[in-house]
């Protein structure tokens, strides 16, 4: 046994035992892959608008310092890596520079210049025309108002990754309730559904988040109406927690070539697989490093996050023009 | 009017929301008395100033509290050594050697498979 089974094992024997224990009630809801994400996504979305209208602040702070990396490298693997993109040295360099650039305080108008070389290749079609209008679009909206622009991409990054899902997944009726719920969600939150459970539980503050709602309405959606903007940091907050479960959840399960969930070790050795060993470690340190600033300083952790993170919604945007234009 | 929100155009005649006060955001995590540059580019120092900023503690609609807040005062003689974003920067290139080492492993992974 590697040494990963060996530190997995346990882990993997508490799920095997819990699985045997209700396989009964559970097998029907884990055997079928195309239920099995179904379930998972309507769950995620709910539980990620409970835990909005419960602990916001907690959420907002505690999110990115937990799943942030995770999620990043879940958005590369299935993005560049599976696809085998990191195979095209050009690619990789005239899309990866801008997006690099913006981690390194870039301009917006630098990291959407990444959707040009991700549709080389391309056939000449309507929907490349279609590429080059949006990507002329945005590249002025994001010149003329770089700050309006990053708050606008903020939130609608999020957006993005679940779009990227649906065209990834088996896109049955009953799956399109995980997007229209999503967006449901979203709507509910911003005429004030959420207010009443939020103000029960006390969670418009949160004092050892070391944050508050006024910072996040002054960072995240400033220049609005105070009340449309506290809601919108909440729908935020939903729409980030649903992003995590995307990309941590509901596309692994879909581009999985088996379709039965896997042991912990076979996880850990595909992802080794798609990565290398010594990349996969530089992440875990990552992720390791960052609890640690975040038990330090949870807003510190947070904004140094967001700052590595500033390329990925970029790429995504990217990928997805990539894959409407082919 | 770069600064200008892509939401004033949508509701330009309600109330706006708070933006963080002028000359706060370098004495965030300063102390009273630390060297900082104001928004302008002045040297200056950071004091207590009392501002009035949105209290969201009670929910929505937000009320308007007034609070002691370190604020970077223009001085003549106060001598700014901060940079505009060093830890920042510091995360970017760290991010950059990271993503540069992983690159190469995996181009030099798919050429042995590819080779294989």
């Amino acid at each position: 046994m590697s040494v990963s089974g060996a530190i997995l094992a346990p882990a993997d024997s508490l799920r095997s035992a819990i699985l045997k224990f209700a396989s009964p009630w559970v097998s029907p809801l884990f055997a079928d892959r195309q239920r099995r994400v179904w379930w998972l996504g309507m769950v995620s979305v709910v539980s990620a608008f409970v835990v909005t209208g419960l602990v916001p602040l907690w959420s907002l702070a505690l999110g990115p310092v937990i799943l942030g990396v995770p999620h990043l490298v879940s958005d590369v693997r299935y993005l560049v890596v599976r696809p085998k993109l990191h195979l095209k040295p050009w690619l990789l360099v005239l899309v990866g520079a801008p997006l690099l650039a913006t981690s390194l305080g870039a301009g917006p108008e630098v990291g959407v210049l990444a959707i040009v070389p991700a549709v080389f290749g391309a056939g000449w079609s309507w929907r490349l025309v279609v590429v080059g209008v949006v990507w002329l679009a945005l590249t002025a909206a994001a010149y003329l108002e770089p700050l309006g622009f990053q708050l606008a991409f903020v939130h609608a990054h999020n957006v993005i990754a679940v779009m990227l899902w649906w065209s990834l997944t088996s896109r049955t009726k009953s799956m399109a309730l995980v997007p229209l719920l999503t967006v449901g969600g979203g709507i509910a939150i911003l005429v004030g559904a959420l207010d009443p459970l939020v103000t029960w539980s006390g969670g418009w503050t949160a004092p050892w988040t070391g944050t508050s709602f006024t910072e996040f309405v002054e960072s995240i959606t400033p220049n609005l109406d105070p009340t449309l903007a506290g809601r919108l940091v909440l729908s935020f907050c939903f729409l980030q927690s649903v992003h995590y479960a995307v990309w941590l959840r509901l596309v692994p399960d879909d581009a999985r070539p088996r379709p039965a969930p896997r042991t912990f070790a076979a996880s850990w050795d595909a992802l080794v697989a798609d990565f290398g060993l010594a990349p996969l470690l530089v992440f875990v340190a990552l992720s390791l490093g960052l609890a640690v600033w975040g038990a330090f300083s949870l807003p510190g952790a947070r904004l140094g996050y967001l700052q590595l993170a500033a390329f990925h919604g970029y790429l995504e945007l990217a990928i997805a023009a990539r894959w409407f234009a082919h | 009017m770069r600064t200008l929100s892509f939401a004033v155009m949508f509701v330009a005649t309600v109330a706006l929301a708070d933006i963080p006060p002028s000359n706060s955001s370098q004495c965030g995590n300063s102390q009273a008395g630390a060297a900082c540059t104001t928004d302008d580019g002045k040297p200056g120092t950071c004091l207590k100033q009392m501002v009035g900023r949105l209290d969201y503690s009670e929910g929505v609609p937000p009320k308007t509290k007034q609070v002691e807040m370190l604020l970077c005062v223009a001085s003549v003689t106060a001598r700014s050594s901060v940079t505009n974003s060093p830890p920042f920067f510091a995360a970017g290139a760290l991010m950059l050697v990271m993503l540069g080492l992983i690159v190469t492993k995996l181009v030099s992974r798919g050429r042995r498979s590819a080779a294989a």
